[in-house]
């Protein structure tokens, strides 16, 4: 379990976070929320990428900070920007993120196969990844994520540069993942998570708006709209209402 | 207007500034005083003197072999005849006096056109910027996007190869000036003894002017192959042909002998005509259907014709409908890439590292080049020169620990000599006044005191090197030997050349090699991912500086080992084992350690210091944004540090230069 208690991140006068507070169990958690919301600072501070002004971050009770590089040997983590050493074969980029995440020599190669088929790329582990399109860098940037088993899968707009079909297959796939870790993925296309997700964090200017399942979500609006919502309706609801 | 500034942006000024300072750096650093350079003082007077005798010689010979009608009707025939014209048409020049080392290093340097195609290689590189980013679908769907940008670009490459080529050698002649001075820049070139045998009347300005124009013309069409090629074949292909092409040019121009009948190859060569030697010294001519027709005129024609050709050629490239890529070179690279992948090795986090650095971001080429440059330039220790061979007998007969018996027999020997000394010139005072100068007698004297001095003059050294270690002997009580100095003096004191060049060279090497290992994560985004990983933070505070430090200290002690190896090939160190207070002015040395021991110690202190460079570099990458522009930063601190160090009376020592070429001396 990762518990976030009254969360704040400050850059300067600005604040990205403000009192962050929520408990995210195993499954699969969406984080909603406009450009500039604080997604992705929420899960740079999830990854300890960035230091927190205050608040702390617990997993199974213990601060992040505290277990240091042991909380990071459970993580797997694909940023928004498609970060990746455009020189290297897909297969060596899955090796290096290997040695970065400590795993045996033995077993890399062997994830690396298995993975880079499981995100369709195979039969590109041999090709640069210059040469990739936005879509393939995508998975590429996840099977690197799933390298190692982790416990804790963070994904920061996985979707985005997907095809439909790549978007379904994705989505199925991180279901999947959500049985047994904590997967938490933050997007702007709510369709993303619609389907998939446990529970459903919007954030709106650094704060919460609403987290609760997103059955629950619909529920709460259709109630007060008198007309059945979608997720998406729901969302646009949030964002422009805050629940007192 | 665009295109220019988008080619000419930031960093490819930053880029060609250094370019400007790397040619005159070295050119300066090869400017050595005291090697022999070029015929001066007397010997040149004499050359200037005999060079009418010379004209006058080569003209009647050559009338003589016209008149004699030695060979057939033909290409021999008319050899003789146009280079008789030419040599005839010189009668009256009259080379001067003048100080030549600036100019004769000037010509005899071919770094500015070196440089001068690496930069236009990168020129035509930055037009495929927007295939690299996936822009060409865009750039070509617009109205300029074909046949215009092509006729902007090449005339980008006209620029480019006039103006690099003229400031590089430009850059050059300031460094002769200031080295050397130039002389009178319009005396005839013939004033170069190099230069005798050359058949036009230039003067030494114009004679750089024709240079300039010739391997600016040599620089453009190389520019020009490169940006045709580039757009015809893939990437992989490229750079296959242009290997190819350039080892073939190389291997004619340097290995076919101008006599042989392969000669056309040798001159109908892009080498040639950027190296452009092989053109004034001498009159050169083709055997064109048994016509004798000039090498450099052919080679220009050839040129102007394959400019236009590749010019037209290039627009149809560039200009046409539809950009197909071929797949001809790419399957050849992927073919390459699938053995390799079912191949790999799975490397430690440091290999990565390494892998990155050395492989991925080119320090190994940086080093393999300075490294070639290093070893090529260097002095060849082949020869004890200027040494004097009584003295070095004297060296091998005094050699071994010094006692006081050895001292005394070594004084009394000097007193012997002085003594001798006295007495011939006494005897020879004493036939002077009693009028037999010049005598049998007198001569026998005069030759016995030429002997006495000759042996003084070889002794001396020894006796100054014997007594400053005794001294030291009987101050400290430690035992001493007397060490034969000549491989030492050259490390230590005299060659400072080959040892600055090799500091100055292994900060290049550091700088290039380090500057993008923290870099290169941030330009390529990878940060975030890299520090969110298990071994992450491991990985940037504890593997990184590893390999920061093993480089940085590694790489100046890989140089000086290059002045060690082929000083101790040539001479051989002697005595390695002995205490290092043996060596004159290592008498007041701290440390009482072996000879052997001392090298290694100023090769740990150098390795130290280049640990210092390293670690800003370091510094720098850390806080920079990708890699070249560290590189010009730290370029840039390195100059002023220079500068700084030497105008700054007695800092000179903290000069970065004199620390990686640390030698306690």
């Amino acid at each position: 379990m990762l518990k976030i208690e009254n969360l704040v991140k400050k850059y300067g006068d600005f604040t990205a976070l403000n009192n962050v507070s929520l408990t995210i169990d195993e499954g699969v958690t969406g984080i909603l929320g406009a450009n500039g919301a604080g997604k992705s600072t929420l899960l740079n501070l999830i990854t300890d990428n960035i230091k927190r002004t205050s608040g702390s971050i617990l997993y199974n009770e213990r601060d992040i900070l505290e277990l240091g590089s042991g909380y990071r040997k459970l993580l797997g983590y694909t940023p928004q920007l498609q970060g990746m050493y455009e020189d290297f074969t897909a297969g060596q980029f899955m090796r290096y993120i290997g040695s970065l995440k400590g795993m045996k020599h033995s077993v890399v190669k062997k994830e690396t196969t298995e993975l880079l088929s499981l995100v369709g790329l195979k039969e590109y582990a041999s090709s640069k990844l210059g040469g990739f399109s936005g879509g393939m860098r995508q998975r590429v940037l996840l099977a690197a994520a799933m390298l190692d088993n982790p416990k804790i899968l963070i994904l920061d707009e996985p979707t985005a540069g997907l095809d439909p079909e790549e978007r379904i297959r994705l989505r199925n796939h991180i279901a999947e993942l959500g049985k047994d870790r904590i997967v938490i993925i933050t997007t702007h296309i709510v369709s993303d998570i619609e389907s998939i997700a446990d529970k459903v964090v919007v954030l709106k200017k650094g704060e919460i708006i609403r987290y609760a399942s997103p059955k629950k979500l619909k529920q709460e609006v259709d109630e007060k709209t008198g007309k059945q919502n979608s997720l998406e309706d729901v969302y646009l609801y949030y964002s422009e209402k805050r629940l007192g | 207007m665009v295109e220019f500034l988008h080619v000419y942006n930031k960093k490819t000024i930053m880029l060609f500034s250094l370019l400007l300072v790397a040619s005159i750096s070295i050119f300066i650093f090869g400017a050595n005083p005291n090697k022999e350079i070029t015929l001066t003082g007397d010997e040149l007077e004499q050359y200037i003197n005999g060079y009418p005798y010379f004209l006058d010689k080569t003209v009647k010979q050559g009338k003589l072999r016209s008149q004699l009608k030695l060979y057939e009707e033909g290409y021999a025939q008319e050899v003789t005849a146009k280079s008789l014209s030419r040599f005839e048409a010189l009668i009256g020049t009259e080379p001067e006096v003048s100080e030549n080392r600036g100019m004769v290093l000037f010509f005899q340097s071919h770094i500015p056109e070196l440089l001068a195609l690496f930069f236009i290689f990168h020129v035509v590189d930055s037009f495929f910027e927007e295939r690299k980013k996936g822009l060409v679908h865009m750039v070509r769907s617009t109205g300029k996007g074909r046949t215009v940008i092509c006729l902007y670009r090449m005339g980008i490459l006209l620029f480019t190869a006039f103006v690099s080529v003229f400031l590089l050698m430009g850059i050059n002649l300031l460094g002769a000036a200031l080295t050397f001075g130039t002389g009178d820049m319009f005396r005839p070139i013939q004033s170069l003894p190099e230069y005798q045998k050359c058949p036009y009347g230039f003067s030494v300005a114009g004679f750089i002017l024709i240079l300039v124009l010739l391997k600016a013309m040599g620089v453009f069409l190389f520019g020009l192959i490169l940006y045709v090629l580039r757009g015809l074949v893939s990437d992989f292909l490229f750079y296959f042909l242009m290997g190819g092409l350039i080892i073939s040019e190389l291997l004619s121009g340097i290995l076919i002998a101008p006599v042989s009948s392969l000669n056309t190859f040798k001159y109908i060569n892009l080498y040639s005509l950027i190296k452009t030697d092989d053109f004034f010294n001498g009159s050169v001519y083709l055997n064109i259907f048994e016509h004798a027709v000039g090498a450099l005129n052919v080679l220009l024609t050839v040129t102007v014709v394959l400019s236009v050709l590749l010019f037209t050629a290039g627009l149809v490239i560039y200009g046409k409908k539809y950009a197909a890529r071929n797949k001809g070179g790419e399957r050849i690279g992927g073919f390459v890439r699938r053995i390799k992948e079912k191949s790999a090795v799975q490397r430690t986090l440091f290999g990565w590292e390494t892998y990155k650095v050395f492989i991925k971001q080119g320090a190994l080429i940086f080093i393999i080049i300075c490294l070639g440059l290093h070893i090529q330039q260097s002095s060849k220790y082949g020869y004890y020169y200027g040494v004097n061979a009584n003295e070095r007998i004297n060296y091998k007969k005094y050699n071994g620990e010094i006692d006081d018996d050895k001292m005394e027999r070594a004084e009394k020997y000097m007193a012997n000599l002085k003594n001798s000394e006295k007495n011939y010139m006494k005897k020879m005072e004493e036939m002077e006044t009693a009028g037999k100068y010049g005598t049998d007698n007198y001569e026998k004297y005069k030759e016995a005191l030429g002997h006495n001095r000759a042996d003084q003059t070889a002794f001396e050294p020894v006796l100054q090197d014997l007594r400053s270690a005794n001294e030291y002997r009987l101050r400290t009580g430690n035992s001493v030997s007397l060490v034969e100095p000549y491989a030492y003096d050259i490390l230590l004191n005299r060659d400072t050349q080959t040892k600055d060049r090799g500091a100055f060279l292994s900060i290049i090497t550091i700088i290039t090699a380090l500057a993008g290992v923290f870099a290169y994560e941030k330009h390529t985004n990878m940060d975030p991912m890299i520090m969110a990983a298990y071994r992450g933070r491991k990985d940037k505070l504890i593997v990184k500086p590893s390999l920061i430090i093993i480089v940085s200290f590694v790489c100046p002690i890989v140089f000086s080992f290059v002045q060690i190896y082929l000083i101790d090939k040539g001479m051989l160190f002697p005595d390695l084992d002995k205490p290092v207070q043996g060596l004159r002015y290592l008498n007041d040395f701290g440390m009482y350690i072996s000879i052997r021991t001392f090298i290694a110690f100023i090769l740990i202190v150098r390795g130290l210091f280049g640990m210092v460079i390293g670690g800003f570099t370091a510094l720098l990458s850390y806080l920079g944004n990708d890699k070249f522009s560290v590189i010009c930063r730290m370029v840039i601190v390195v100059l002023i540090w220079v500068f700084v160090t030497e105008l700054i009376p007695g800092l000179s020592f903290l000069n970065p230069i004199k620390l990686l070429g640390y030698t306690w001396v």
